[in-house]
């Protein structure tokens, strides 16, 4: 502010100059090597590039299935559903009889409930909708877990719900 | 109230810090979940269809990292000036896709702090523009009061 009170505000923004911008490139830079170090050790790290859901599903031979198909598991009530997303999105409202087991906490949530799930248990995992991957990635930990009858039910809760199917909240 | 009052009030020592303190902590806190759980990030960056798939899981890595460096440092007064640019400019990012959304009617969470947890909407938009306001003000008016700056 000058003596009379007013600021001068084109003499502060012109003040951002070449030592500001190469602070910014240098703190961005700093995040960028911190994000891809932390990635390499973490528990739940995730690979770089992110390949098309296509490959994905075919490199791992995950059967996928449609809206109707999950409903007719639903309806025989033989299949066990498997809500990948976290415990949240979960409580908001999910699959009627769905047990939660978020991918970003496995390790916490599947030792609870490793008793309810039998290896030989036909599996619907799923999440949001065809833009997730979540229930992706719990299929694959569930597969290195010996799981043999995993699906996915890739349109997911959104698909269930455009389709008026039940759907309970927690 | 006139403007210029306005100015004195906001163009004080303590009301600067306790908005860098409030933002600082803000990004920090946003920034923990995203970066312990990658995927659910992921997930919702991809819900927003506007970042091709190849380059999802890369921006799910990184970007959390930059909101939490930045918050540390804005928290810290530590190179004040550029860190609130960035988290000036993230903010800005933010608000261009909250009106995105809104404009093409997608029904989605906004994974602002952990997935799942805050639909976007009109509220959403004015917390950005909040947030928004609270960084232009530390842009025009801190001093560097009680900060790492100031130590150096």
């Amino acid at each position: 502010m000058d003596r009379e009170g007013n600021m001068n505000f084109n003499s502060i923004l012109s003040s951002i100059n070449r030592k500001n911008i190469l602070e910014i490139c240098l703190i961005v830079l700093f995040s960028i090597c911190l994000g891809l170090g932390f990635n390499l050790i973490s528990k739940n790290r995730i690979p770089y590039i992110a390949q098309s859901k296509s490959e994905l599903y075919a490199e791992k031979n995950i059967r996928r299935i449609t809206v109707s198909e999950a409903k007719k598991r639903f309806d025989l009530n033989k299949s066990i559903f498997l809500d990948a997303r976290d415990a949240e999105a979960y409580k908001k409202g999910t699959i009627t009889g769905a047990l939660n087991l978020p991918i970003g906490e496995f390790a916490i949530y599947y030792p609870q409930m490793e008793r309810s799930l039998s290896k030989d248990a036909n599996v619907v995992v799923f999440c949001s909708g065809v833009d997730c991957l979540s229930s992706y990635y719990l299929a694959v930990e569930l597969i290195k877990m010996d799981y043999n009858n995993i699906e996915l039910f890739e349109d997911g809760i959104d698909g269930w719900i455009k389709n008026g199917f039940l759907v309970e909240k927690k | 109230m006139n403007l210029k009052w306005f100015l004195r009030l906001i163009d004080n020592k303590y009301t600067i810090l306790i908005f860098r303190i409030t933002l600082g902590l803000l990004f920090i806190y946003a920034s923990v979940d995203k970066i312990l759980y990658p995927t659910s990030f992921a997930d919702s960056v991809s819900s927003y269809q506007v970042i091709p798939r190849p380059l999802l899981n890369i921006v799910a890595i990184i970007f959390p990292w930059c909101e939490l460096v930045a918050g540390l440092f804005l928290l810290n007064g530590f190179k004040t000036r550029s860190s609130n640019i960035i988290i000036f400019l993230m903010l800005c990012l933010f608000n261009i896709l909250i009106i995105s959304v809104l404009a093409r009617g997608l029904q989605i969470d906004c994974g602002c702090f952990s997935s799942g947890s805050d639909p976007i909407g009109i509220p959403k938009l004015l917390e950005d523009y909040g947030y928004l306001l609270l960084s232009l003000a530390i842009f025009f008016f801190d001093k560097g009061y009680f900060s790492l700056d100031s130590l150096f």
